[in-house]
């Protein structure tokens, strides 16, 4: 059976089936404690209604809080049926009695709270309302008592809103940004920048806009919206992830096909190209309504649901995707750049510390954890140069690397893209690894580094290094210097072709293939060798070094230095977004740079 | 002055104060056992009525809150029996146990009253437009997803995550009061 204080409260509402009385009658008659449960319960649902009549008379009925979904004189004659339903006259000049008390004792209550801040229960002034309101009762029906009538004062006009014509007010202001560029009703806007209700184009970059009743939404470049009011946004394309904190609950965003009302907390909203909105529930609840009210009815999506409605109002489930959204403005430009992406797995390393754990961004939310020899570094702080991460995490000594919660969809080997940020500092020869699958021998893939003599090569100097257990290895023709910040990435084919870049731009390659090759023999390393797709593996993963291995038997072959930004990709990217990744960082530089070379 | 077959003004003064405190406790009563409350409010009128008729026979060493919640359950009693209908939740053993239970719970219905008000005060926007909806204009929340467009299971769900903020929120007021240290030599 439901929670006996959600059918209590359908109860309220007048929301229970007939089978569901028969199992709330039966949990009350189960037990006293049960009944004083209820009692409880419904404390504020009895005592409301008094509560706001006593608080608040022009609490009615205003047009803004429908906003563009419902005509305002359709509101009107509603509530016209529900006073002539409820035309009880008696009762109504006993209300209007109070009412005037209640105005009268307002002008008090209004010097009080001047006088008294309210921290303290406001016994007396609750008591005088209370004894006014329950004194006008009695005094009427006392008066009938010593043959009295009561005398039908006239009526007070309860004094309606009027409309005051003034400029549209300020709705909200834009509270982070990154990277980007917005035109506010067509005129350019930036950080701090108030909106009015219009038109909102964000043409590139991250935008977070915060709403007056509370709501946040990110906002991906390229997006259009139409802000409406506190309450209300339209988007007419582009990606938009709304936050919703419960002061604010019924935030809504619409579409031109529906409207989205959020329950409490958070979800994404995309209009595409061809004019389908689709909306993924990150967490908490919304209510969908879609707009052409053919047969299709509203329904409420929880997380973890997606949904998606055509230009005609047809709706329909889709697959729930976590990493399609941007949700929250990143700290960086780089990291923008990763996340448009759509990595599979994405850890920025930026606060690794040994023990705690974390989540990895992208659409695996993975559990990860530092192990020992694993530090957080803070290049800031240490006056390093910068042109490198302020934060990253440090492997030093026979650390035992960053551990990742195994995941079938880490077990990949082609049509996939590896990428991290690395500053390498002195270590014994031989490969070291920046993130590795090797669960077994001969299976998985390891993107590294590895020094030249490690394979008898004349120049020892580090080159990047990628390999696919027992089929072949990969290793770049250009060096990599110590103790400084190097972007690096590799893709592999669907066909297992291996592609090496070094700061954005592709690198010349060895190839050694273990292919054919005859035990005990040493392989030789080939401009173009074969290079057939690897092993697939379960799913482990760490950064830093190889696996431990089903057997035992893999060597560690750690990393030494510094490691930041790895991600995992589930497709190739190509050699232009891995250059806009690289270049991203630099946009910063760059700007500093012209600015210093202006003022000379 | 006495009226034939009224009671004196004096009298009327005094039933006056008393109703003060008992009438929000009666209200809870009525408005837990009947839903609606328009039938609540008729109730509630009908056992003032009868308070004062009968106020002669209250015994002013009784608690008068428990005098009049047992008008009240006779006035339920009666009611049910006339108003047949399967969404009755209380039977009349339930009936007249709730109103026993209401007249020793006082204290602290009263108390989560005044936290109420004060919990109420904050409330502003949208939740507090929604509880206005519901409990001023007395809109069901069928009648108010017809007006505004929504879902009418999203506005039962609206209405019952604020009902139950306020709840928390005088269960905080309620455990403050208690950590109060006594002020020394009052205020």
């Amino acid at each position: 059976m439901r929670d006996p204080s959600e059918l209590i409260a359908a109860y309220f509402d007048d929301g229970l089936t007939p089978a569901e009385v028969i199992e709330l009658r039966e949990w009350l008659e189960e037990s006293p404690h049960h009944l004083r449960q209820f009692i409880r319960d419904s404390v504020v649902h009895s005592r409301l209604r008094d509560v706001l009549i006593q608080q608040d008379m022009r609490g009615l009925v205003r047009d803004e809080f429908f906003g563009d979904t419902v005509d305002p004189r359709r509101i009107a004659s509603l509530l016209d049926e529900e006073e002539m339903a409820a035309a009880r006259r008696a009762r109504e000049q006993e209300e209007r009695a109070e009412r005037q008390a209640l105005a009268a004792a307002r002008l008090h209550e209004q010097l009080d709270r001047k006088l008294m801040r309210i921290e303290e229960p406001r016994t007396s002034n609750a008591l005088v309302y209370a004894t006014l309101a329950a004194a006008a009762i009695m005094l009427v029906m006392l008066g009938r008592f010593t043959g009295q009538r009561p005398e039908p004062k006239a009526a007070p006009q309860i004094a309606k809103e009027q409309p005051v014509p003034a400029a549209p007010p300020l709705i909200a202001e834009i509270t982070k940004i990154l990277d980007a560029k917005i035109l506010a009703e067509n005129r350019p806007i930036d950080l701090g920048g108030k909106l009015r209700p219009g038109p909102l184009f964000v043409e590139r970059g991250a935008v977070e806009v915060s709403f007056a009743a509370g709501a946040k939404i990110v906002i991906e470049g390229p997006a259009r919206l139409e802000l409406v009011s506190p309450e209300r946004a339209r988007l007419i394309s582009g990606r938009v992830v709304a936050h919703v904190p419960p002061q604010a609950l019924g935030f809504t965003l619409r579409s031109d096909t529906a409207s989205f009302v959020d329950l409490g907390t958070e979800f994404g909203l995309e209009v595409d190209n061809t004019g389908v909105t689709s909306i993924h529930v990150l967490d908490g609840e919304v209510a969908l309504v879609s707009d052409k009210k053919n047969d299709i009815p509203s329904r409420t999506l929880q997380r973890g649901r997606a949904n998606s409605v055509a230009a005609d109002g047809a709706v329909r489930d889709v697959p729930f995707d976590e990493g399609r959204f941007i949700r929250h403005v990143p700290e960086s430009a780089y990291e923008l750049a990763v996340l448009k992406s759509r990595p599979l797995a994405y850890w920025r390393l930026e606060q690794a510390s040994a023990g705690a754990p974390w989540t990895s961004e992208g659409r695996l939310a993975l559990s990860t954890v530092a192990n020992a020899g694993v530090a957080a570094a803070d290049n800031l702080e240490a006056g390093r140069t910068p042109a490198g991460p302020s934060r990253a995490a440090t492997f030093t000594g026979n650390h035992d690397g960053i551990d990742i919660t195994a995941n079938a969809a880490l077990g990949l080997v082609s049509k996939c893209t590896f990428e991290a940020w690395v500053l390498p500092t002195e270590g014994p020869t031989g490969p070291r690894r920046i993130y590795s699958t090797f669960d077994r021998p001969r299976s998985g893939i390891a993107i590294g580094l590895v020094n030249g003599a490690w394979y008898n090569f004349p120049n020892d100097d580090l080159k990047v290094h990628l390999t696919a257990y027992g089929v072949y290895d990969v290793m770049g023709t250009e060096t990599v210097a110590l103790h400084r910040w190097t972007h690096l990435a590799a893709t592999v084919e669907a066909d297992g072709q291996p592609t090496l870049y070094v700061n954005g731009a592709l690198t010349a390659r060895q190839v050694r293939s273990f292919v054919g090759a005859e035990p005990d023999k040493p392989v030789a390393w080939s401009a173009d060798g074969p290079t057939p797709v690897g092993r697939t593996t379960s799913g482990v993963a760490r950064i830093g070094r190889n696996p431990v291995g089903s057997d035992g038997h893999i060597s560690p072959e750690r990393w030494q230095g510094q490691i930041s930004h790895v991600a995992v990709y589930d497709r190739v990217l190509s050699a232009k977004e891995l250059r806009q990744h690289f270049e991203a960082t630099k946009s910063a530089e760059i700007a500093t740079s012209a600015a210093a070379q202006e003022s000379n | 002055m006495v009226d034939s077959g009224g009671i004196s003004t004096a009298q009327a003064q005094q039933l006056s104060v008393l109703w003060t405190k008992a009438q929000p406790i009666v209200s809870a009563y009525f408005r837990a056992c009947l839903w609606d409350f328009h039938q609540a409010e008729d109730l509630l009128q009908e056992t003032a009525a009868a308070a004062a008729g009968k106020f002669t026979t209250y015994d002013p060493s009784r608690s008068f809150t428990s005098w009049v919640l047992g008008i009240a359950r006779n006035k339920l009693l009666h009611h049910q029996r006339t108003h047949a209908n399967d969404r009755h939740l209380f039977d009349d053993t339930a009936i007249r146990e709730l109103a026993d239970m209401y007249g020793d719970m006082e204290p602290e219905i009263s108390a989560m009253h005044q936290a109420l008000e004060n919990c109420i005060e904050r409330l502003e926007g949208r939740p507090r437009k929604l509880l206005e909806l519901r409990y001023v204009r007395d809109l069901t929340p069928a009648k108010i997803a017809d007006a505004t467009g929504m879902n009418a299971n999203a506005v039962s769900v609206m209405l019952h995550r604020v009902r139950q903020s306020l709840r928390e929120c005088i269960e905080r007021q309620l455990s403050r009061r208690h950590d109060l240290k006594p002020l020394a030599g009052g205020f």
